[in-house]
């Protein structure tokens, strides 16, 4: 094809061109995806899934540390050099995770003592993990968790060496730094000491306690734990300030027990109370209510639970994995985190059969399709479909769907398994159900043949389904996840993953939502990917119909409610006939682009567009003067261009109606992961309370329509992420027809009564009046 | 070696697959033998070849599944050991450095087949009631 006359030399790809940053854009979502890939296979050979050596765990890393360097060049070729700061960042991820591969205790491997403050997860071998995940929970995360020092292994190798000169310098500087401690924590305190094993040999385990009330008891009473540990032991010590209160206890953050979803367990008694107080399981999901109180108690309450639960479920994303936390009410009654020790096993103790003892064979239900999280759970069916509302589901259910739907995935932290009959591991509600350890098989036949309510075990290793609670698969289980977590490999990949896995930036309107607050490999490449969208977002219409973009648009031909111009970035565009594709204007047959193509059905739909005249008034045209005034000073021939760029899985559609100004960025992939919808909505011909009731319908509608949207004075912004490619088209088709709809609309807001009455009509013409897009589509 | 108690699910009376696994990489075997035990195997586990050797001429296993890169006798000479020694076992290798040169050599000596490290436990099951079902094992 010839290119037109006033296309680009460099047809849009140089620098900052439109092509270009869509490219770019593009191979940030392949490599986000190939990193989540390797990270999610990760996460299954932790889970179980795989059979894996010390060569996979090397590969792995190589492979993640390369995707995720990839990612912030492409990201910083789209910013110009922008975010150079994430190179930064994935250096010493980078860096981390090369020290945890080669069994490394870090550039601190020689201090004897380290104060809290200094410490990070890749010291987990020289300080032990209490040390490490108060540290990092309390110092860096924020949580209430007190101040501390860790003796390191180095420390301890010091003290129960032949070398007594060693033996006097490392008793010195543990009595300097808990002197240094009391002075960070304002005065001498009582002092809690714990034991950890630190090397390989049941990691992170608390052997032993003690107290101490000043800097050279603390130091003898660390001399004790060395003198009575072998000498060839790993060990450290964990000192910090013992909370004094009205509580103690203990949470495992993941407790499973029969006929219960998973929970959260906790023991709880008075300081000076009898060993057995309050035994109580905590819900997973907020607002984490008690789901079965096992003995009675003084405590909890309710409020004080929910807050211990969402310090453990903090706690367990940062471990990267289920913990036992110790912990300790203030006398405020506020949870304080004071230890953390690896979960010895999640199952309860019910009094049934012996661990691991095999019963008598039993005959599967069903058997076959793919694991999508390893495990074993059993629990009632239930059927699942994409309208259950969660609320529904009694928590500790066998979920049972037709199809793998992301609309399940509100609904998984609530079941004990999940099984679908079409669906593969790759799918997103399988990554769901792995973040949540909720065992499933998908792909599995005659699921939905289960009659609900009947009692089931859902075995995922085999995976098959057995009738009844088969307690023996439940604890055999239990007892082969306890012996694998031992393993060497598997702490190694525990430990890479902490450094990999957990998604600290959520929050892209957050000011700490910077490259230097990346701390895994997941930030990086989320952050990389907000903003490649936000520079995406920021494509000039000008400049994309100017030199520096793609090329020429072509003018859409069809009854629109405005003129359109579509730029061709890739497959969006059938290509121009007529002789020397000429015959540049474009018919709705000629979009090729899924996601542009879908959101015109909604433009060009005769019913979306508001037949009654609007009635402006004088205060009107003077409350939109200040906003038309931008368009009106802008280059001739550009105000008020409406432009779409568009690829096949692409569309970003700017709309400048002349008071209005709508983007629409939107990519439709057959990969749930990869599909988002960003909706933006500002400006308005109308006086401000007519732009308020406008603002606030559309917000009405986005919701209803499952977007995250937020309102800024008369600015709407929405965004939707993670679906099915046809829910995403359903969702474009209406947000089409709602741009047509609301073309005009805030000059008949004139009442609050009646912005109400717009929105009930545009939801019922779009079928969306009490039922979600996927059930509309 | 490691012995191996009653398999749970193994039927009555009826003689069970017979598997030897060799790899270095003591965590492999780990997984591998509770799992084929679960399933209703025989199974013996090695992280040695030359102990692994000594047992196979002690005696014939239906499946033997290997690793390739090891210390000392490598899976492709253990391959050519075994199959010296007893030409109706069938051997699975297991690597993840599987070249077309090991691949070619291989299947020269008789392998079953590969099976690429990391791998699912379903996957090797797979493999072994395939050996299964050609030397006529299953019921």
């Amino acid at each position: 094809m010839k290119a037109a006359r006033d296309d680009p030399p460099d047809g849009g790809m140089g620098p900052g061109g439109a092509k270009f940053l869509f490219r770019s854009f593009q191979r940030i979502l392949t490599l986000n995806t190939a990193v989540l890939e390797r990270m999610a296979q990760m996460d299954r050979a932790l889970g179980g899934e795989y059979v894996f050596d010390k060569a996979f765990l090397e590969s792995a890393v190589r492979d993640v540390c390369s995707l995720t360097h990839r990612v912030a060049y492409q990201l910083n070729g789209m910013a110009g050099e922008g975010y150079v700061a994430l190179y930064d960042a994935y250096l010493a991820v980078k860096d981390a995770l090369e020290d945890v591969l080669s069994g490394g205790m870090g550039p601190l491997s020689a201090r004897r003592t380290l104060a809290f403050d200094e410490i990070g997860w890749e010291m987990e071998p020289l300080a032990g993990l209490a040390s490490v995940g108060l540290a990092v929970l309390g110092r860096k995360m924020r949580l209430p968790a007190p101040d501390g020092l860790a003796v390191t292994v180095t420390g301890m190798r010091a003290l129960a060496g032949q070398d007594r000169g060693a033996a006097k310098a490392a008793l010195a500087e543990i009595k300097d730094a808990v002197a240094a401690l009391y002075f960070r924590l304002g005065g001498a305190r009582t002092l809690e000491l714990s034991l950890i094993a630190a090397g390989t040999d049941k990691p992170g385990q608390i052997l032993a306690s003690s107290l101490a009330d000043s800097p050279e008891q603390a130091a003898a009473a660390v001399q004790a734990f060395a003198a009575s540990s072998p000498a060839d032991a790993r060990l450290a010590v964990c000192l910090r300030p013992k909370i004094k209160g009205p509580v103690e206890g203990s949470l495992a953050t993941l407790a499973q027990s029969p006929g219960l979803p998973p929970a959260m367990l906790v023991h709880a008694s008075p300081p000076e109370g009898p060993p057995t107080g309050s035994r109580f399981f905590i819900s997973r999901i907020a607002p984490y209510e008690l789901v079965s109180d096992g003995r009675d108690g003084p405590w909890p309450v309710p409020r004080t639970a929910a807050r211990l639960a969402e310090l453990g479920l903090a706690a367990e994303r940062a471990l990267g994995g289920p913990c036992l936390l110790s912990f300790a009410l203030d006398p405020g009654g506020s949870p304080w985190l004071t230890g953390v020790e690896p979960l010895v096993s999640p199952f309860t103790d019910s009094g049934e059969d012996d661990p691991g003892q095999p019963g008598e064979p039993e005959q599967a239900l069903l058997a076959g399709g793919q694991i999508a999280c390893a495990g074993v759970a059993a629990g009632p069916v239930v059927l699942l479909g994409a309208d259950t509302a969660p609320a529904s589901v009694p928590p500790g259910s066998v979920g049972v769907a037709k199809t793998s739907v992301p609309a399940l995935a509100t609904i998984v932290p609530r079941l004990a398994a999940l099984l679908t009959e079409i669906g593969t591991a790759a799918s997103h509600l399988a990554t769901v159900a792995r973040e949540n350890r909720v065992p499933a098989v998908f792909g599995l036949k005659g699921a939905t043949s289960l009659a609900p309510g009947t009692m089931v075990t859902v075995d995922a290793d085999e995976p098959a389904v057995y009738p009844g609670v088969s307690a023996s698969r439940l604890r055999q289980a239990a007892s082969q996840e306890n012996q694998l977590r031992d393993e060497p490999e598997y702490q190694t990949l525990r430990r890479l993953l902490r450094h990999v896995r957990p998604l600290n930036l959520i929050d892209p309107q957050a000011s700490d939502f910077t490259p230097e607050r990346c701390r895994t490999c997941h930030d990086i490449i989320h952050f990389a990917h907000e903003k490649a969208v936000e520079l995406l977002l920021s494509i000039d219409a000008a400049k994309g119909a100017g030199r520096n973009g793609a090329g020429s648009p072509r003018r859409l031909r069809e009854d629109a409610p405005f003129v359109l111009s579509i730029l061709d970035m890739g497959g969006g565009l059938a290509a121009p006939s007529g002789a020397c594709g000429k015959n540049r204007d474009v018919g709705l047959a000629e979009v090729t682009s899924r996601p542009l193509k879908a959101f015109l059905d909604g433009l060009l739909l005769p019913a979306a567009r508001r037949q009654e005249p609007g009635r402006l008034s004088l205060g009107d045209v003077f409350g939109g003067l200040g906003r038309t005034n931008a368009a009106m000073s802008g280059p001739a021939g550009l105000a008020g261009l409406n432009l779409a760029l568009a690829a096949s899985d692409y569309a970003n559609i700017t709309m400048r109606l002349g008071y209005h100004f709508s983007v629409v960025d939107a990519v439709v992939s057959d990969r749930p992961e990869h599909t988002f919808i960003y909706f933006r909505f500002a400006g308005g011909f109308a006086d401000g309370d007519r732009r308020a009731r406008r603002a606030k319908l559309i917000l009405a509608i986005l919701d209803r329509l499952g977007f995250s949207a937020t309102l800024k004075g008369d600015l709407v912004v929405g965004k939707r992420k993670l679906m099915e490619a046809g829910e995403a088209l359903t969702v474009l088709r209406i947000l089409g027809a709602l741009s047509a709809y609301t073309r005009q609309l805030d000059i008949e807001l004139g009442s609050d009564a009646a912005a109400e009455r717009l929105a009930g009509e545009f939801l019922a013409a779009s079928g969306l009046d009490g039922q979600s897009p996927q059930a509309a589509s | 070696m490691t012995n191996e108690p009653i398999a749970p699910d193994a039927p009555a009376g009826k003689a069970r697959t017979s598997i030897l696994v060799l790899d270095d990489e003591a965590i492999v075997c780990k997984r591998l033998k509770p799992f084929f035990q679960k399933a209703g195997y025989e199974v013996e586990t090695f992280g040695d070849s030359g102990e692994a050797l000594a047992r196979v001429r002690e005696r014939r296993f239906d499946v033997v599944i290997t690793d390739l890169k090891m210390e000392g006798l490598d899976g492709l000479a253990f391959l050519g050991k075994v199959k010296e020694l007893h030409k109706d076992t069938d051997v699975i290798v297991i690597t993840g450095f599987a070249t077309l040169e090991t691949s070619r050599e291989s299947f020269r000596k008789g392998v079953f087949d590969f099976v690429a490290k990391p791998f699912k436990l379903a996957e090797i099951l797979d493999v072994v009631r395939r050996v299964e079902k050609e030397r006529g094992l299953t019921p």
